[in-house]
């Protein structure tokens, strides 16, 4: 348990611009033996597909952290921002941690990635009061902490790109 | 029926007219070809002058681009976005190397008030329309930064911002129509501000504000009167010599729309202290977050969104038959500190140790014009009181000790008609007593509290009488302000902006000012340093607050006593203080009653 980090949205922002995820590729499509143009350009496609699912989970942590639900929404496959869990309200992406594995499908539709992140949770302000009220309504909390968890994430292609299916923290 | 512009009552007990947009439409079709009235000399030197502003865009909404000719006379055309001209009147003021204008949009319920520097090129335009809100007379503004397009030159990098360095500073103004008013800007989103002419200048009242730096001497400050008339107005501010230019907008309580600009002459009334962390010049508004007990649809995203303290369309509003049955269903007095609904529990944490002094004793509390209480004190926690000698009654109490000597206790008192409380300040060396006697059934809602100040002696064994001795009211308060840090997450900080006024300012995470209410009050002096004081949430939660202050130790005891649906409850409340500093008023207030 730590107290409120006032740098961690820069910190994941900057982890975030530097790391190169790697690609696992889980069913490679059967190449033939001798066509290395095809390889590459596969290889690239993946790659590209990769860039913009790491630029899918970034705008998804800033929408999440600046609680703009109306941009977390537009990220997600049925329209509607996720509950992560009850006080949670802030993420941030662990500077310096292993670079999140993002496995795509054979068809190159479907991709799912595991990122290890910090969780801000808030303890709310409890009572009825006029300032409790007040303090609430501009976003106060009694206490926040930070712990440890991992973000799981499933994503799915459409014809405009890539869009979260589900995100779970756990 | 509307009656005078400025009403006699207090401005939360007015009923504002519920204009349509058909009303409001009308009165701004007959001045908008006119431009606004001003009593000062106008700036004409923008005839025959065009100007093109192009503004950054706010987050996801586009800022407009505005295209001005100006006509001679008080004549404009506008372009918005490069669509159609349309034909206004307008008025301008300069001041220094500033030009400010304003206007309306006939047939519309728009207009703008724009804030030029000619020497860099930068604007603030403030964009503003009625029904907007759900009080359609209410103005609404949204706030476009951004520059004077020249084709010759890039586009500056630089921009007037929002900031808190107007934070803690607060002014006296006379405009040249002869209003005079007291200002303070004690938050980055809110203001509070005393009229002293057009009101009686007894009452206080808050309103949410903008804070915007154009350099380290100019600044533009504006006042949205939400929850009252919904009166606009923006003022650019030169604190170095205290003048402003400004404009009013909106209907006041007569129904008749006030659209002028004006002038104003300043002086200087202090500067209290800011909180937040060092370098930190970061501003408001606060975007709106629903929160328990607000209710409707808070778009974080749209135009000009921003959060707003509305506590009287959130109040539980209650007859007398309901105070009735909810005293009656759930009186709690000195209940654990636990839970919602709680009363002012959560205020407590960091309130003073409950004491067993009183136990044991028998005394009466003799008042000037009002009861005569007897007191037998059986434990820490039981008491029996009774009034001007009737039926002994066992109440449960707690009791605090502030000073020494002086013990702050309070009880409801039972079967009493308007369910009263007492929150009794007794010094029990010099044998005076203030007690602050809240009470129900007040005439607007049945479970806002009222109070009474009664002062009076104690009558004990072994004390000496004080004779015609007693505490009296003070305004050695008057001007201060004071932090309150009740619990982690949970500061507030008072300011005593008149005789008879608390305004409350909830911190940020942050340490800046922001959300801002404020209520009548009551300030008496116990001992030197020493102060018990009152304040009333009327049209807000109906809570009657009592403290006494030490502003030696800088610790407060106090007792809230507040009755809604969930019933009437009686609660400590607690807190760690730091002086912010003190606005010099007294002079304001001097020959006023």
């Amino acid at each position: 348990m730590t107290g409120k980090s006032m740098t961690s949205r820069r910190s994941f922002l900057k982890s975030g611009a530097v790391v190169a995820a790697p690609v696992a590729i889980i069913a490679t499509p059967a190449l033939a033996a001798g066509m290395e143009e095809d390889a590459l350009r596969s290889r690239l496609a993946r790659m590209e597909d990769s860039r913009a699912i790491e630029t899918l989970n970034r705008r998804f942590v800033h929408h999440f952290n600046v609680a703009d639900r109306r941009g977390l929404a537009g990220l997600f496959a049925d329209g509607r921002a996720p509950e992560l869990g009850q006080g949670i309200a802030g993420l941030v992406v662990e500077e310096g941690a292993q670079a999140p594995e993002i496995l795509l499908t054979a068809d190159g539709n479907r991709a799912s990635a595991t990122y290890a992140c910090r969780a801000e949770v808030e303890q709310v302000l409890e009572g009825s009061d006029t300032l409790m009220q007040m303090a609430r309504l501009q976003g106060n909390s009694a206490h926040r902490m930070h712990q440890p968890g991992q973000l799981k994430a499933d994503y799915v292609r459409r014809p405009e790109g890539w869009v979260i299916e589900r995100i779970q923290l756990g | 029926m509307p009656g005078k512009a400025y009403p006699d009552v207090q401005l939360y007990r007015y009923d504002w007219g519920r204009l349509n947009e058909a009303a409001i439409g009308s009165a701004i079709d007959n001045v908008a070809m006119k431009g606004p009235q001003c009593a000062s000399p106008i700036d004409l030197s923008l005839a025959g002058r065009t100007m093109q502003i192009v503004t950054d865009a706010d987050g996801p909404n586009a800022g407009p681009t505005l295209s001005y000719r100006f006509l001679t006379g008080t004549r404009l055309i506008l372009s918005e976005n490069g669509g159609d001209g349309m034909n206004a009147g307008y008025a301008a003021l300069s001041l220094e190397h500033f030009t400010f204008f304003a206007h309306l949009i006939p047939g519309t319920l728009r207009g703008y008030a724009v804030v030029v520097d000619n020497r860099t090129g930068l604007v603030t335009a403030f964009e503003l329309w009625f029904a907007g809100q759900e009080a359609k007379r209410e103005v609404s503004r949204a706030v476009w930064q951004g520059y004077l397009f020249d084709k010759g030159r890039d586009a500056p990098s630089h921009r007037h911002r929002s900031t808190n360095r107007m934070e803690g500073k607060g002014l006296y103004w006379k405009s040249d129509t002869g209003e005079e008013t007291l200002e303070f800007y004690p938050s980055i989103s809110y203001s509070h501000w005393v009229e002293l002419t057009r009101l009686d200048g007894r009452q206080g009242y808050c309103a949410p504000s903008d804070y915007i730096q154009i350099d380290d001497r100019f600044y533009l400050h504006t006042r949205t009167e939400a929850e009252f008339s919904g009166i606009f107005s923006a003022t650019l501010i030169d604190l170095d010599r205290l003048r402003q230019v400004g404009l009013r907008l909106g209907f006041n309580a007569a129904d008749e729309l006030e659209y002028r600009l004006f002038t104003g002459m300043g002086e200087w009334l202090g500067q209290i202290a800011q909180f937040e962390k060092f370098g930190d010049v970061s501003g408001g508004p606060a975007k709106p977050r629903p929160g328990p007990g607000q209710v409707g649809q808070l778009d974080p995203d749209a135009k000009g969104a921003r959060g707003i303290y509305r506590p009287l369309g959130t109040m539980p509003k209650m007859t007398r038959a309901q105070v009735d049955a909810a005293v009656k269903r759930n009186t709690r007095v000195f209940a654990p500190r636990t839970g919602e609904g709680s009363g002012a529990a959560g205020m407590a944490t960091n309130g003073l140790p409950a004491v067993d002094w009183l136990a044991g004793k028998s005394f009466a509390l003799r008042y000037d014009g009002g009861p005569v209480m007897d007191y037998r004190v059986r434990s820490a926690d039981e008491l029996q009181w009774r009034k001007d000698g009737g039926a002994w009654v066992t109440a449960r109490y707690q009791a605090y000790e502030p000073s020494a000597g002086v013990i702050l206790f309070g009880h409801v008192l039972e079967g009493e008609p308007n369910h009263d409380g007492h929150s009794i300040c007794a010094d029990f060396e010099n044998g005076l007593v203030t007690t602050f006697n809240g009470f129900l059934n007040t005439p607007y809602f049945a479970n806002e509290a009222g109070a009474r100040t009664l002062f009076g002696t104690i009558g004990m064994e072994g004390l000496a009488s004080p004779g015609k001795r007693r505490h009296e009211r003070t305004n050695e308060l008057l001007g201060r302000a004071l932090t309150w840090n009740y619990a982690p997450g949970l500061t507030s900080m008072h300011l005593y902006s008149t005789p008879h006024t608390v305004s409350w300012i909830i911190f940020t995470d942050s340490g800046a000012g922001g959300l801002e209410w404020s209520g009548p009050g009551d300030f008496v002096k116990i001992r030197d340093d020493l102060y018990f004081a009152y304040w009333l949430e009327d049209a807000c939660n109906g809570t009657l607050g009592t403290i006494v202050i030490n502003m030696r130790t800088m610790h407060d005891s106090g007792i809230g006593y507040h009755c809604g649906e969930e019933g009437l409850s009686m609660s400590q409340i607690g807190a760690h203080s730091r002086h912010a500093g003190k606005f010099d008023i007294d002079r304001f207030f001097k020959n006023r009653a």
